[in-house]
């Protein structure tokens, strides 16, 4: 396995990145921290996706001098999906902070621990 | 309460603030005033009224204390004092008096201890555990760069024997983006799109600069430097667009760099000045109209296609500017739609209006 590993290391290295990501999307209570570690997680998605599409010794898929052979060209739908990835990733951090701005703007903070007692609170009042 | 805790959520109450010269306590007591005002009729906005001034008015940069940063998380000022037991009616009044104020009773805070030692005990045997079957699952995976490895099955291999025959573009990502999964990709600028719509329905204020107050003037020798590279980068992000088919870039690269341009601007010179030339209503007529436009015209095109007809678009010679018959007016749209989010994201999140 870990042969298996070592000749997969770039792809070993989005996972292990993807576990940082969701160890911060898990652990941190700030916000703006657990923004951060899910961009880790999706960056480590498109470095997965993008290892996959390479075939060794062989150039961007761009055509050419006419050339149409497939034995000159990696694989370009990794990099299709990547692109469209990377567009959404940025939509949905826009749109998170967006949403941290206006919890900040409510509870005064963006530590989910306050923010968790003080729904606590306001629950116990009823 | 402390006082600098007070302090610290200045920024979320500055909008009720009346005067200036009043003094920090008096202000306190009209928040508070405010407050219990929106918790009993959040529909009579008396704040608003001609006597206080509205959230428009500007106020002095000694009034504004933000950026202050959170410090450390502290228990025994949270769940409040430690001997004493404070019952619930007392918390609950003490919670109405002061929004920040939080007083929980004993057996609530042992709850949310325990939960909290139990949510991390969870979390890092989760995350071990996901990463563990990854790692097993990637070590039965084909070797990197393997040729034979199953996704480089025939799929890819009909885009790139046949892309610039059935495109005319030789960049084939562009063609597959912008021409066999041209709606994914016009669902994909929907989707910048929505969230620019949900960050204005978010952040923007009518009248706007709710978050930076003061007008920030920069320094000349920046404004120069800017004024220098900024055609210069307008021009680069022009012709990463309109290369999109023939080579790397495109609709979202280029259009990536021209709103960032756009945003060098507006940081140096003042959004004042951007919002001259780019207006907020010019601003979204343009997304909405490079949309529609990609809309109508890949419709068409598939609407044709998919009937076996000749669309009459000309492909015209591989590796020339004017090619790939749709890919050039559909990646200036993406551009357009591009360019302009990121910079309504980046004035909407510095200034609180486009």
């Amino acid at each position: 396995m870990l042969e298996a590993l070592r000749s997969n290391y770039i792809e070993a290295t989005a996972l292990i990145l993807f576990g940082i990501g969701l160890a911060t999307l898990l652990w941190e209570k700030n916000l703006i921290k657990k923004i951060i570690g899910f961009n880790i997680m999706e960056t480590s998605i498109f470095l997965f996706l993008t290892a996959k599409g390479y075939i060794a010794g062989r150039g961007a898929p761009i055509i050419t001098d006419g050339i149409t052979d497939v034995e000159y060209y990696i694989n370009p739908l990794p990099s299709a999906i990547v692109l469209t990835g990377i567009v959404i990733a940025v939509s949905i951090t826009a749109f998170m902070l967006a949403l941290c701005l206006k919890i900040y703007d409510i509870y005064g903070t963006l530590d989910m621990d306050k923010i968790t007692v003080m729904d606590m609170a306001e629950r116990s009042e009823d | 309460m402390p006082e600098a805790k007070n302090d610290k959520n200045k920024f979320d109450k500055f909008v009720n603030w009346v005067n200036a010269d009043e003094d920090i306590s008096s202000r306190e007591e009209e928040n508070i005033a405010d407050d219990d005002n929106d918790n009993r009729n959040d529909k009579s906005r008396d704040h608003f009224d001609n006597d206080s001034p509205s959230i428009c008015d500007r106020l002095e940069p000694e009034d504004f204390h933000m950026g202050v940063v959170d410090e450390e998380f502290d228990y025994s000022e949270m769940f409040g004092d430690d001997s004493g037991r404070i019952d619930q009616d007392q918390a609950a009044a003490l919670a109405e008096n002061s929004a920040r104020r939080v007083v929980l009773r004993k057996g609530v805070r042992d709850r949310f201890r325990t939960t909290q030692v139990f949510f991390t005990l969870v979390s890092v045997l989760l995350t071990i555990g996901i990463v563990g079957v990854l790692l097993l699952a990637l070590s039965q995976m084909p070797q990197f760069g393997d040729p034979a490895s199953p996704t480089n099955n025939e799929v890819y291999e009909r885009y790139v024997q046949r892309g610039v025959e059935d495109t005319g573009a030789t960049n084939i990502v562009a063609a597959i983006i912008l021409d066999y999964r041209a709606f994914d990709t016009l669902g994909e600028a929907f989707v910048l799109f929505t969230a620019l719509i949900g960050v204005i329905m978010l952040v923007r204020t009518s009248c706007g600069s709710q978050f930076i107050l003061v007008e920030r003037t920069q320094p000349l020798m920046l404004r120069f430097m800017i004024m220098l590279i900024s055609p210069f980068i307008l021009i680069y992000g022009i012709y990463i667009l309109l290369n999109g088919h023939l080579t790397p870039g495109g609709g979202f690269s280029g259009g990536a760099i021209l709103g960032s341009a756009l945003s060098l601007y507006a940081i140096s010179f003042g959004a004042q000045k951007v919002r001259t030339l780019l207006s907020f209503k010019t601003l979204l007529i343009s997304i909405s109209i490079a949309l529609l436009f990609y809309a109508i015209v890949k419709g068409y095109s598939f609407v044709i296609g998919a009937s076996g007809l000749s669309s009459g678009i000309p492909l015209g010679t591989p590796g020339n500017l004017f090619s790939g018959g749709l890919i050039v007016p559909l990646n200036i749209s993406v551009g357009i739609v591009v360019a302009f989010t990121v910079y309504g994201l980046y004035a909407l999140f510095s200034e609180g209006e486009v």
